[in-house]
């Protein structure tokens, strides 16, 4: 017997499909990753950021083929020059293209600022996650380390270092490294403090996980959002406090060029070439700028709080 | 409370004791050594060169170095100049009023434009100005002070040349020419350094306090004082300021290192004669001794910003007990 039950049985399944899987569950980071993007000055921050590190990488490239300058030829001839369709950011006192070494530079204030925020972390995580995670002595330790290491004046002390040893950018970066892992440390302590609280952990134990185990396996992907939040900050720091140092002329030495290091003659040029100050000064502002808005993006699009 | 600042400053012996030994390891890491700047000069021969690594103890070996070395400035004798042969504390006390005169007027800046540009914002949320100053202090936030200062100096030397009027002296303590001392005119002076050092303090202090008034604003305290009919200048005197200032304090200990730590960065800038350019040209020129006593002076300067800073906690803080 024909029944119109036969003629479209279909229908109905879909219509069930429908109802069940409306629309798929959204993972925290797929979340984390829609809020970011509804937030307008983060997005605008990480476009900046991601091109400045592009052009940087580029460097070579440009230098080649659009600028057609190499980032330290002297040519006497163009000294002093100010900016034009010659020379875009102008010529330094030896007549150096400066948009060409600006792009050079930025290679090494980045990679400054990434290597600083690569082993600061790994530092500060190995300690934070330790100390928070046993408590103990080795927290005691931990907070005496950091009270000492934040009692001294670093800079004085980085001077003096810079005028013992000659510094390249990778010197530079772990020296800063060993001393500015504290910031991080104490964060990712905090919040491992509140983490091997909470049921999953206990669950875990109760299960016989291993100390290792629950500290990589459960705690750490839980505090991988703020190691994010801070990796930005330390970016930004780093290449702040090159730029600080060069300046002074105990960083990273010419001929290579770091934006720190093309301000260091820069109370001769106040005068007579001022865009050799404003240049190098407002790429790194630039730079730190967009890590800012880029972290503080991060930061609230990975708070649970904040979550709509 | 006399207690608990006796056991502060004990606390800090440990600080001073690492400091100590990380400068003497740097400086006798030296390739060369301390007397490198004398082997190189022709004029000086091997047995001068003897006769002064004797002088300075250089011969004996490291830990003993440093035992005479630490039992020296224990009593207060951080040694002589490599080069001019005064003595280390003679030629850094000098220079010390500069920085602390620079230090402080810079500390006052930090909190009177930080701390009334916050609450304003805090409690004007949203409007025009709030946008104004935030916008204002996340830029400030990112640019580095000192370059800010490099600016505004090419801008004043820019404006001087054109028009032959200098609104604001960019470099030294006292204008050109004048033998005696004018605090009118060390105070003109130190307008522009001191204000650029504070920067990095106020905008700090002024993003704080707009945050932590907009969360004390939300407390129960506070409608209860406007429920019962106090005025609006006594519900923000008495109860938001008061309370948003608690953590904006525990947050003066970072600021006050760094304006120590800056020093050097803002001295050179606007050429004041301070001990952060002494250190740097004491540096050039491999002068240890003096480089050491620089930056002990400094830690020491930054250990009593934090203990003042933690006295001042308790002071905003009445819940505070020191024991």
């Amino acid at each position: 017997m024909a029944t119109p039950g036969n003629t479209s049985p279909a229908p109905k399944h879909e219509s069930l499909d429908e109802l069940v899987l409306k629309r798929p569950a959204r993972s925290f980071w797929s979340d984390a990753w829609q809020r970011f993007l509804r937030d307008r000055l983060a997005v605008m921050g990480g476009v900046i950021f991601l091109a400045l590190c592009v052009l940087a990488i580029a460097a070579p490239l440009i230098s080649q083929s659009i600028t057609k300058y190499d980032p330290n030829r002297i040519n006497l001839l163009d000294t002093y020059q100010p900016p034009s369709d010659k020379h875009w950011f102008g010529a330094d006192e030896y007549g150096r293209d400066y948009f060409t070494r600006i792009v050079w530079a930025g290679q090494i204030s980045l990679s400054i600022g990434f290597l600083f925020a690569a082993v600061s972390l790994s530092i500060g995580v190995v300690f934070g996650l330790a100390a928070g995670f046993y408590g103990g002595w080795i927290d005691d330790l931990l907070q005496a380390v950091i009270n000492i290491f934040n009692a001294i004046p670093f800079l004085p002390l980085l001077i003096i270092i810079g005028s013992l040893v000659k510094l390249g950018w990778v010197e530079l970066a772990m020296i800063l490294s060993l001393l500015g892992w504290t910031g991080a440390s104490r964060q990712v302590r905090g919040l491992v403090l509140s983490i091997k609280q909470r049921d999953y952990v206990l669950a875990a134990r109760t299960v016989g996980a291993s100390d290792a185990r629950i500290m990589f396996q459960h705690i750490l992907p839980n505090v991988f959002s703020i190691v994010l939040v801070i990796v930005g900050f330390d970016v930004a720091s780093a290449i702040l406090t090159e730029s600080g140092l060069s300046f002074l002329g105990f960083g990273v030495q010419p001929p290579t060029a770091t934006w720190g290091n093309m301000l260091s003659n820069s109370l001769q040029y106040t005068t007579k070439a001022p865009w050799l100050i404003l240049f190098p000064g407002l790429t790194i502002s630039f730079t730190v700028l967009s890590v800012f808005l880029l972290a503080d993006g991060l930061r609230d699009a990975m708070d649970p709080r904040l979550r709509k | 409370m006399t207690r608990y600042l006796v056991r502060r400053l004990l606390q800090t012996i440990p600080v001073l004791f690492i400091i100590s030994i990380i400068q003497f390891s740097l400086v006798n890491a030296a390739p060369g050594g301390p007397l490198k700047a004398y082997m190189l000069d022709p004029n000086v021969s091997q047995e001068d060169i003897k006769r002064l690594e004797h002088e300075y103890g250089l011969d004996q070996p490291l830990p003993i170095q440093y035992l005479v070395w630490m039992s020296n400035i224990l009593r207060g004798d951080f040694g002589r100049s490599y080069f001019t042969h005064r003595p280390v504390m003679e030629a850094v006390m000098e220079r010390l009023p500069a920085t602390i005169w620079l230090g402080l007027a810079a500390t006052i800046i930090s909190y009177s434009v930080g701390i009334p540009l916050g609450v304003y914002a805090g409690l004007h949320r949203g409007g025009k100005i709030d946008h104004l100053i935030r916008f204002f202090t996340s830029i400030l936030n990112a640019v580095p002070h000192w370059w800010l200062g490099l600016v505004i100096i090419i801008l004043l030397a820019n404006i001087k040349l054109a028009t032959g009027v200098m609104l604001l002296p960019i470099a030294g303590v006292k204008t050109l020419g004048k033998e005696e001392f004018d605090p009118l005119d060390y105070l003109w002076h130190l307008a522009l350094p001191a204000f650029m050092l504070g920067t990095g303090g106020w905008v700090t202090f002024g993003r704080y306090m707009r945050s932590e008034t907009l969360e004390v604003l939300g407390q129960d305290f506070v409608r209860t004082a406007y429920a019962k009919g106090l005025a609006e200048r006594v519900v923000v005197f008495r109860h938001v300021l008061r309370n948003a200032l608690i953590p904006v304090v525990t947050i003066s200990a970072g600021i006050f290192v760094g304006l120590v730590s800056g020093a050097a960065i803002y001295e050179q800038v606007f050429s004041w004669p301070g001990m952060g350019r002494l250190l740097l040209e004491a540096t050039l020129k491999k002068d240890y001794p003096i480089s050491i006593g620089v930056v002990f002076i400094f830690t020491i300067l930054a250990v009593l910003g934090r203990l003042m800073s933690d006295i001042m906690y308790g002071w905003v803080d009445p819940r505070i007990r020191y024991d």
